[in-house]
């Protein structure tokens, strides 16, 4: 992955606007307890977010298996890319 | 690599495919030099485009980020040769200095794009409004707020702004607002996302709310508990959100008419504890139809069907609601935005989210406008402009007859369509008015003459054509209707003017109603800006009341004294104590009368009842008609019994300035003073509380000989007394008085 990875930069873009985080940076094993905010609340939010962001749909399977950001990226990745 | 892609013109590129991925590729993989440098080739394009491709703008934003810790310096000499240099650069100047900790900087390149109304209006609003938030100024970033979603907006943009809404509550300062509420927020599904965003469109409309959430699917509980949560709150107006799951309909039943009954009742016991026992008032929401049943089209033609049940469900809580609950059509607003995506399902098992997410502005957006009408926030006015407005071309250049007006053509026909819509608005009570900038004679003409319009002269209540810019026309029109600027809606083709009346009259409702005719109408009923909960008889009257002020006022002139022309009106009063037939409108005045108002005390319908039916309390409403017209009820009056010191309390002073000049003041005190007489009372206490809007009445109790009587407890506060039996009884000759029911004088 480059730095400047369009889909990844889009996603840490997503991520800091849903945790109004400017300084918020992602590796794909970030988990929820190591984002400041990352609530069930925040949790739905970041489902809308990124559904809006990139124009797509997840299944509740798909959110349902998400463990880490590298789950995520991985789910948005097979959507966007696929 | 870079060789191989160096030679290619990217300005050239972009410009023709204005694409976010290809101003991503194009920055990805390079040093600093070649990244800005090529940066600047894209923006370059972009600003050659003509369109303001915003998510291509976006990507370089995102991809100058990586420069920020590394090349600062390099960064910041670039952005500096960027400055000012296009609204386009501009924006990427304000988005990547927030980075760079240069907040005034980045707040100047900001102004600059919002001067030239660059981009999405949200962002580049929220944007200084972060900045000025973040340096203390909470005054400047409400400006902001308020600016970013003067236009409906989109969910993700209503987020941005309820989290800049909430760091400016979180500084404790006392942020702008006309009214204060406590709303109660029961939802049958979660109201998580949406609340945020309901107190968005309540910062916005001017209300400071305070809002209690329950758990969603807890509404009953809350109600009929009465140590809930909700009881304890006490609110002043309780939302119950429910939705078609809430009715718990199977999709048939036997006995389609005692289910309707069975449901409608258990709504209406909830809305009589909160109307009864908390005195708030309910907004109850109907039931959304499902676009989706599996018995199809029978859930309508089957008198037991689901769909049909529900269609006669909303129909019998429209029939219950009465005084104090409105309902809210949320099956209207799902129609509205499109019941295939009104529900998203997967939110829906997630989070028992309903309904999804891009359909709750709309939603939130019909739920203030209700909390407008319920607070008198309601725009009174509608000011329109004429040429390419009220009919298509310009009647000083095209004439009579070359005007578009009219069923001869798809044009003339969409502008006559508008004129259909204001003169119904006009026929429930909003008053019209013209501006334009026109020769007045060319301007009267298609309204005395052209066959095709709908509007005459007489629909409006003040014509102003002239070449004054149009600002300076609004604010002349408003002093003559005697009626605030924040009660304008102003309509008008010509963006220029819409945006020169917006910047000179912030409070004025501007809409964006393009310059397409067939789009007027909806774009103009999408901001909801006269929604009422009632139609009173003096809401009918009204227009036509606007427009003989201004013939009373021509008579005025005509008078040689004052009380000449008082006695000339042929005045008559009628009294009466509150009752139920008057007390929609009592209500209407008590919560919307700013200027004559002496205590701006705002009371809900209930508790006018309660006052109504209080032994320690003296009640009044007023009617005036002259040989012009009947004006309705125009004033109101509360009084307290305070017996142990014999003295009658003014805690309710209110009156409709359309009356003002006809000595109606000295009537109504008259009118309390008698009562307190009767009851045995010595003294009659006023007290006059100062707000921004009522400095009409500062003087009021002492030029009725009223006397300082020292105590008050408030800045501003003054305290008045009138000692009746030392002090000679108020006359009022001008006024003849006829009495209602049990109402003395």
């Amino acid at each position: 992955m480059t730095d400047l990875d369009p889909l990844n930069e889009r996603l840490t873009d997503v991520f800091r606007q849903v945790f109004d985080n400017e300084e918020l940076e992602l590796s794909d094993a970030t988990v929820a307890s190591d984002v400041e905010g990352w609530d069930s609340l925040n949790h739905v939010k970041l489902v809308v977010a990124i559904e809006e962001a990139f124009g797509v749909k997840f299944s509740n399977r798909e959110i349902g298996g998400w463990e880490n950001v590298g789950d995520v990226r991985r789910s948005l990745a097979k959507k966007v890319e696929g | 690599m870079l060789s191989a892609v160096a030679t290619i013109d990217f300005e050239l590129l972009v410009r023709a495919m204005p694409d976010e991925r290809l101003v991503g590729v194009a920055l990805a993989d390079t040093d600093a030099a070649e990244r800005l440098a090529r940066a600047d080739a894209l923006l370059a394009g972009l600003d050659g485009t003509g369109v303001e491709a915003h998510a291509a703008r976006e990507a370089l934003v995102r991809a100058l980020r990586g420069l920020v810790r590394s090349e600062s310096k390099a960064l910041r000499t670039w952005l500096d040769a960027q400055a000012g240099a296009s609204p386009a650069r501009d924006w990427v100047v304000g988005r990547v200095l927030s980075w760079l900790a240069d907040p005034a900087a980045a707040a100047s390149a900001w102004t600059r794009v919002i001067e030239r109304e660059f981009g999405p209006r949200a962002l580049r609003h929220l944007a200084r409004g972060r900045i000025r938030a973040e340096q203390g100024d909470v005054a400047g970033a409400c400006l902001d707020l308020r600016e970013a979603f003067r236009e409906p907006a989109s969910y993700r943009d209503l987020e941005r702004g309820a989290k800049l809404l909430a760091k400016l509550r979180a500084t404790g300062e006392a942020l702008p607002a006309a009214r204060r509420t406590k709303l109660a927020l029961l939802g049958g599904f979660t109201t998580q996302l949406m609340r945020p965003l309901l107190e968005l469109a309540c910062f916005r409309d001017g209300i400071d709310v305070e809002i209690y959430e329950a758990e969603y699917g807890l509404y009953r509980q809350e109600v009929l508990d009465r140590s809930s949560g909700l009881h304890r709150f006490r609110p002043d107006v309780v939302v119950i959100a429910t939705h078609w799951r809430d009715a718990q309909l199977p999709p048939l039943v036997d006995d389609a008419d005692e289910t309707v009954e069975c449901l409608a009742t258990s709504f209406a016991a909830l809305w009589e504890i909160c109307t009864q026992e908390l005195h708030a008032q309910v907004i109850q929401h109907n039931f959304d139809i499902p676009a989706h049943e599996s018995y199809g089209q029978l859930s309508r033609a089957l008198p037991g069907g689901r769909a049909r049940l529900l269609s006669r469900l909303n129909l019998e809580l429209l029939a219950r609601a009465g005084s104090g609950v409105s309902i809210l059509d949320f099956d209207g607003v799902a129609s509205a935005f499109g019941k295939d995506r009104w529900s998203d399902a997967h939110l829906w098992y997630l989070a028992r989210q309903h309904p999804a997410p891009d359909a709750l502005p709309l939603w939130v957006d019909q739920l203030a406008a209700h909390l407008r009408a319920l607070l008198g926030l309601g725009k009174k006015v509608l000011a329109l402009d004429l040429d390419n407005t009220l009919w298509g071309g310009v009647i000083g250049e095209d004439g009579l007859e070359g005007i578009q007006l009219g069923a001869h053509s798809p044009e003339g026909e969409a502008h006559q369509d508008l004129q259909r819509h204001a003169r119904e608005l006009r026929e429930r009570g909003i008053v019209l008015v013209v501006c334009s900038k026109n020769n007045e004679a060319d301007a009267r003409e298609p309204f005395e003459a052209h066959p095709e319009m709908l509007l005459r002269t007489d629909d409006v209540a003040v014509f102003r054509a002239n070449w004054q810019d149009k600002a300076t026309n609004l604010r002349e029109i408003a002093a003559s209707l005697g009626l605030g600027l924040e009660s304008f809606v102003f309509v008008d083709d010509n963006p220029t003017e819409r945006a020169w009346v917006r910047r000179e009259i912030p409070e004025m409702a501007v809409p964006e109603v393009g310059s397409d005719a067939a789009a007027f109408v909806r774009l103009l009923d999408r901001g909801r800006w006269f929604e009422a909960l009632s139609l009173s008889e003096e809401d009918r009257l009204r227009a036509s009341d606007y427009a003989a002020n201004v013939r009373r006022a021509e008579l005025a002139g005509a008078a040689t004294s004052m009380d000449e022309f008082l006695a000339s009106l042929e005045m008559t009063a009628t009294i009466g104590e509150f009752d139920a037939a008057n007390l929609p409108r009592i209500a209407q005045l008590v919560s919307k009368s700013n200027q004559f108002n002496l205590t701006t005390r705002r009371y809900t319908q209930e508790q006018l009842r309660g006052f109504a039916e209080s032994p320690e309390h003296v009640t009044r409403w007023f009617r005036l008609r002259d040989r012009f017209g009947d004006n309705g009820i125009i004033g109101v009056m509360l009084g307290v019994v305070q017996a142990s010191e014999a003295t009658l309390e003014i805690d309710l002073w209110l009156m409709s300035c359309r009356v003002l000049g006809r000595r109606m003041e000295e009537l109504m005190c008259r009118t309390l003073m008698r009562a307190a007489r009767e009851r045995g009372l010595t003294r009659v206490r006023g007290r006059y509380l100062p707000t921004a809007k009522n400095a009409m009445v500062t003087e009021l109790y002492p030029r009725l000989g009223f006397e300082d009587a020292g105590g008050a407890t408030r800045p501003g506060e003054t305290v008045w007394e009138y000692d009746l039996g030392a002090r000679p009884a108020l006359e009022c000759s001008v006024i003849r008085v006829e009495e209602a029911g049990e109402a003395d004088d």
